[in-house]
């Protein structure tokens, strides 16, 4: 098996609404990628493109009407999707092109356009619900969302207070990130008085729906020392899907995540992840999933992650950075590309490339990790320097 | 156990019932979609052309496709042009018939790749006929791809 090496990342802004189509974006985070790592098309020998449901750009075939945008034309190319968990399973499909010896590159591109979809992304998601036992409630996602959030307050017994941590430090982180959406100074008093949706989950615990795109270009060891002499390599992937009957598992804890991470970690030679992983950008579509998700990839024990979160250890200068880029609730959430800004940011912390954005510590070895389907999948990346 | 035939004989003795999924859209024409239906208000077809590669698209591309570069570059193409492939349509999106048939033509661009699906008419209209686009009168065009009414035997 080969090692494969991130050479480059790139992104656009993430914005509720732009003016871009799907391809268009897709091509500017490509071209940034590839500007990125110091390649032209002809270098790139395959593309993985992940994009999630075809209702959000209103597209049938969303996969192919982005390909040209992605540099797939006449190409070894593919989409995968895997609902939300998309963004991080990208550059997973995009390790196995490399890692197998077939390509020397890859560019991984991820894709969302929510802005088409009227009267709200909502009804897209509405419709992954069960046609005879749930839709005819009226269900949204925020339902289930809410669910899950209460049987983790009640499980490990966490006040709202300390969830509504996780949104002020991520829109906070967001304030430096130049593609950021919903960056934010706000107070968790802000987040305790905000618009009630579906209580527990208020207006400030939720990211935003947001149109974005982002890529990363892969390579093979040979190649990408032609280019770098300071690759930053995937070390780990993971991926675990449970059942799809959300009634039938624990909401309190996903398992999933936990397989997905196990896996990584196997390959990785990690045996201990809370010493071994530098910092983070798990996913946070809610801000409760934050701790969910750190608790899910072992880098915190069950119900630990909202007192790690109280004590300022996930913070940017804090032993344990958790999602340091702003995440999905200060960068913003186009599904597929959301996950991808994850990667991106592994990759610009890890070289040193972040900025203001720059964790405190030393860095040597990042984790990204994305969440969906049907609330089911775990998909895992580790990268090293 | 039943042959899988014998299942079901009538829909009426199930349960089922009628749903629908309300979404509808509101696209964005894009960057370059943006300069396309721009130029038909102002009665052209444009193209983007790619200054590494000299090929010029229509319908207009943001980003060369060969060597993937951004394209700021339009060009003027047509009016003339070329039909390539023709349908005519007997039938509408059910099925019904159509009051007249409708006849559909690819048309073509000289010194530019792709080309446009449009409706066309004319006397002797068949492949490799010259045709040219009829736009809308000035005032009631749009900004969209029915500003041109239809593709004309010149």
């Amino acid at each position: 098996m080969k090692r494969v090496a991130v050479i480059g990342a790139g992104m656009t802004k993430f914005r509720r609404r732009m003016l871009e189509t799907g391809r268009e974006m897709s091509f500017e985070a490509s071209r940034m990628a590839m500007d990125s790592a110091g390649m032209e098309i002809k270098d790139v020998e395959s593309v993985v493109l992940g994009t999630a449901p075809d209702a959000f750009d209103g597209v049938h075939m969303k996969g192919e009407y982005l390909m040209d945008g992605a540099g797939g034309t006449n190409r070894p190319y593919s989409r995968v999707y895997v609902g939300g968990g998309t963004g991080v399973f990208v550059p997973v499909a995009g390790w196995w092109h490399v890692a197998s010896g077939q390509f020397d590159t890859c560019l991984v591109v991820g894709e969302e356009k929510m802005s088409p979809l009227h009267p709200h992304p909502q009804y897209a998601f509405w419709s992954i619900f069960d046609h005879t036992t749930e839709r005819p409630l009226g269900v949204t996602l925020l339902w289930i969302f809410s669910l899950e959030m209460r049987r983790y307050m009640h499980v490990h017994k966490v006040r709202e207070e300390d969830i509504a941590l996780v949104s002020v430090k991520n829109k906070g982180n967001a304030l430096d990130h130049p593609c950021a959406q919903l960056p934010a100074r706000i107070t968790v008093d802000d987040v305790m008085k905000s618009e009630p949706i579906c209580l527990p989950v208020k207006r400030l615990d939720v990211s935003p729906t947001s149109d974005g795109a982002a890529a990363v270009m892969l390579a093979s060891e040979d190649v990408a020392r032609k280019y770098t002499d300071d690759p930053v390599w995937i070390d780990g992937v993971g991926w675990n899907v449970d059942t799809q009957y959300w009634t039938n598992r624990d909401l309190y804890y996903p398992r999933y995540v936990e397989e997905a991470a196990r896996m990584a970690y196997k390959m990785a030679k990690i045996d201990n992840p809370k010493k071994q992983i530098d910092f983070a950008e798990v996913y946070d579509p809610f801000d409760y999933k934050e701790l969910h998700h750190m608790e899910g990839v072992l880098l915190a024990d069950k119900g630990e992650a909202p007192k790690l979160t109280r004590e300022g250890v996930t913070q940017r200068d804090g032993d344990l950075p958790i999602n340091p880029s702003g995440g999905l609730l200060g960068v913003g959430n186009p599904i597929a590309a959301a996950g991808v800004m994850k990667v991106c940011e592994l990759y610009w912390q890890l070289k040193g490339e972040a900025g203001k954005r720059q964790v405190k510590k030393e860095v040597d070895r990042g984790l990204a990790q994305a969440w969906g389907d049907l609330l089911q999948v775990g998909t895992v990346i580790t990268m090293k320097r | 156990m039943m042959a899988p035939l014998e299942r079901l004989t009538s829909v009426e003795s199930l349960r089922s019932w009628t749903d629908q999924i309300p979404f509808h859209y509101e696209y964005t024409a894009g960057v370059a979609g943006e300069r396309f239906l721009r130029g038909f208000k102002d009665g052209r077809i444009l193209a983007s052309a790619c200054e590494e590669c000299g090929k010029r698209y229509v319908p207009p591309k943001m980003y060369c496709t060969d060597c993937f570069v951004e394209i700021r570059k339009y060009e003027e193409v047509g009016p003339a042009a070329t039909v390539a492939a023709l349908a005519e349509s007997y039938v509408d999106f059910e099925g019904k018939a159509l009051a007249r048939p409708r006849t559909f033509a690819f048309v073509t661009f000289k010194g530019a790749t792709g080309g446009l699906i449009h409706y066309a008419s004319g006397k002797g209209l068949g492949v490799g006929s010259a045709v040219a686009p009829r736009f809308r009168e000035k005032g009631k065009r749009t900004g969209t791809v029915l500003d041109i009414e239809e593709f004309v035997v010149r």
